[in-house]
């Protein structure tokens, strides 16, 4: 009765010699082919070769126009129907359409109550609107 | 969220009165009540809202505590919007702040420091913070002195990104010192300097130059304290050009207004004259007024000899005719009319006296007879009667005019003092009764004052003549009550009273307890109404966007 260890031995000698074989059929037979390769080289050598070229890439256009928006409680894409996002450059059309915050930003002194925008009104490459809503401050007291 | 513009909101959204505190002093201490730096303000609608302590904690600020000008900034919004969240907590934005002046400058609360004002920077586009300092030149003494330093530092207000390293001007201003008025009681006190006007964008301010004469705080029922502040002078600063890049194109620039001798001056007095007037003095040791005129003896038994009644009038000299004291043209106050003009408050005070006396008698019954009888009896037959009257009409008329720009108030206090003199002789039994007769000679005294407080009456009051004396109350002569244009003591007669820097008006006594006050005069014209108030009520102040005044206030008070 063999062991476990004697068995595993056995057959790891078995596929030593069968990868040896295995081997050597494959060491003559690439080198026919280095020898076949060379003659066929031999013979073609006198025509000059023909350079390689690339397939031509069909247009695609832009990135597919979409309409970037920002919900007011900042759901983004809850509009089914809009995808994508915003098309650079932003611009801002109307200067009247800004807001600005009930509570401005006090100066330095407390003397002055600067304006503190709390909404900007853009539009993007594809003239579709894009709103920006500011942090504000607190409320003004004496 | 609003719609407003980007330009910036100017001083703050509450508007209405401030009113400073009092406090009760601890036990054992004197005096009623202290000034508080606690502090409330009242909304128009009545609300009443906490206000930050007042900067002015130093008593020696109050007299000119109520004066505010208004300041409308190029570069603050113009038409600011009041969001509705805000107008409901009381809240709105104007296009204007109050700056009060005086001694101190705040801008609704907010400290600037001492005579402070804003000025707009029109070059640059900035709101710049000035103060003014001032130095008297090589003075001979504190009185004395001929020139003053009048040095201007800026601030910028709004943002300010970088440190400001300071910028300061100075002008030097000739001043005249020479006055008639005599500086006796003074020299214990000081010079005050109050920014008393501005116009809206801080290019011009006018300076007021005071008598620091303040007395105690505690409220004193004679004098008005706070506000016994005479003015010695004003002047005029102009600013323009920018403090930026150096201050190279700031310009300070000082007019005087108002001289010392054109704010102070000597009464012109015109003594009363005198005069011969006719009199009829019944005294308990002489039966004056009428005498029983019985011829000489001896009388024959029997015999019916005729007594006439004959006047015993006689003449005195006393004084009739009127007496005047004037002080004319002298100027208490100084303000920009609407173009940005200054022009003087000037104050007329004329005081006059005015004694007569009239004289009249008549002989009611000369049928008095003296009947002898053969035994040498002697009875009386008829009645010798005669009556007089003296009466004795002394006016004390004080007018005193404050005039600004066009408009007067005249205010006049009237004094009437009437005594009349009436003798009833009427014989009994051959003879006069004795002076204490009921009857025989009496006094009867009214006494009728027109004032700012109204027209009131004491009398008439009858007494008999032996035992006359004055009702209580009787008012004096004016005396020297004319002798400044300002008074510091309250009297039945007029006195000019400075609620604030920019109203004036006129109040007297109206008893230990009450003043009456009048209108006032203010940049927009007579406002307030007269009327009778505690006598500690001495407070003031004006509005001068809408020409509310307060008057007679029990608390310190401010627009604001």
């Amino acid at each position: 009765m063999t062991t476990p260890t004697e068995r595993a031995n056995q057959l790891r000698g078995n596929l030593n010699e069968r990868a040896g074989g295995i081997r050597g059929r494959l060491n003559a037979r690439a080198q026919r082919l280095a020898e076949g390769l060379a003659r066929n080289l031999s013979e073609i050598i006198d025509r000059p070769p023909t350079p390689p070229t690339l397939r031509r890439e069909e247009p695609r256009g832009g990135i597919p126009s979409a309409r970037g928006y920002a919900q007011y409680n900042y759901q983004p894409g809850s509009n089914p129907g809009r995808g994508g996002g915003i098309a650079s450059p932003l611009e801002e059309v109307n200067y009247g359409s800004r807001l600005y915050h009930t509570n401005g930003i006090p100066s330095t002194d407390g003397l002055f109550v600067y304006p503190l925008l709390s909404r900007l009104l853009l539009e993007d490459a594809d003239g579709a609107p894009v709103e920006i809503y500011l942090a504000g401050t607190s409320a003004p007291t004496p | 969220m609003s719609t407003e513009t980007n330009a910036p909101l100017w001083g703050c959204p509450w508007h209405g009165v401030v009113r400073r505190e009092f406090v009760t002093p601890p036990p054992g201490v004197g005096g009623d009540q202290y000034l508080s730096a606690q502090q409330t303000l009242t909304l128009p609608g009545g609300a009443e809202m906490p206000w930050p302590p007042s900067s002015d904690i130093d008593q020696a600020n109050i007299a000119h505590h109520g004066t505010v000008f208004m300041q409308r900034l190029p570069g603050a919004a113009q038409s600011p919007e009041t969001p509705a969240e805000q107008a409901a907590q009381g809240m709105a934005w104007r296009d204007y702040a109050l700056v009060a002046g005086g001694f101190r400058g705040e801008v609704h609360g907010k400290h600037l420091g001492a005579r402070a004002w804003f000025y707009w920077d029109a070059d640059m586009g900035w709101p710049w913070k000035l103060n003014l300092s001032v130095q008297r030149v090589s003075p001979a003494n504190a009185w004395d002195f001929d020139a003053v330093d009048l040095t201007v530092s800026a601030d910028p207000s709004g943002f300010v990104l970088k440190p400001w390293a300071g910028l300061q001007k100075t002008a030097r201003l000739n001043v005249q010192q020479t006055a008639e008025f005599s500086r006796a009681g003074w020299s214990n006190g000081g010079f005050r300097y109050c920014v008393v006007d501005a116009v809206p964008d801080g290019s011009k301010v006018i300076v007021g130059v005071y008598n620091a004469d303040n007395r105690p705080l505690r409220e004193n029922a004679e004098s008005f304290t706070v506000n016994d502040v005479t003015a010695l002078g004003f002047w005029l600063i102009e600013v323009s050009g920018t403090p930026f890049a150096g201050g190279l194109n700031f310009s300070v620039q000082a007019t005087e207004l108002a001289t010392r001798s054109e704010c102070l001056g000597s009464v012109s007095h015109t003594p009363m004259p005198t005069g011969s007037v006719t009199t009829n003095v019944y005294t308990p040791n002489d039966l004056q007024g009428f005498r029983i005129n019985a011829p000489p003896g001896p009388y024959p038994q029997p015999s019916n000899t005729p007594l006439p009644l004959v006047s015993r009038s006689f003449s005195v000299t006393e004084e009739v005719g009127q007496e005047t004291r004037t002080l004319i043209g002298k100027v208490v106050g100084y303000w920009f009319d609407a173009q940005g003009n200054p022009a003087p408050v000037v104050v007329n005070r004329i005081a006059t006296r005015q004694r007569a006396s009239t004289y009249t008698e008549q002989i009611l019954d000369d049928s008095l007879v003296m009947v002898i009888d053969s035994e040498g009896a002697t009875t009386y037959a008829g009645s010798a009667e005669g009556e007089a009257s003296r009466v004795i009409t002394e006016t004390n008329i004080d007018q005193l005019a404050v005039t600004w720009n066009g408009q007067t108030l005249n205010e006049e206090c009237r004094h009437t003092r009437t005594i009349r003199y009436d003798w009833h002789y009427q014989a009994q039994g051959g003879y006069f009764p004795p002076p204490a007769a009921p009857g025989a000679a009496i006094v009867t005294y009214t006494v009728v004052t027109e004032s700012p407080a109204g027209q009131t009456q004491q009398g008439p009051t009858t007494q008999q003549l032996g035992s006359v004396s004055a009702p209580a109350g009787l008012p004096e002569t004016a005396g020297e009550s004319a002798g400044a244009a300002y008074e510091c003591t309250l009297d039945s007669f007029p006195t000019l009273i400075r609620w604030c820097d920019m109203a004036f008006g006129v109040a007297c006594r109206v008893s230990n307890t009450e003043i009456g006050v009048s209108r006032v005069l203010t940049p927009s014209g007579e406002k307030g109404a007269a009327g009778v108030h505690p006598v500690t009520n001495k407070y003031g102040a004006y509005q001068p966007v809408t020409g509310q005044v307060l008057m007679a206030q029990r608390h310190p008070v401010r627009f604001t």
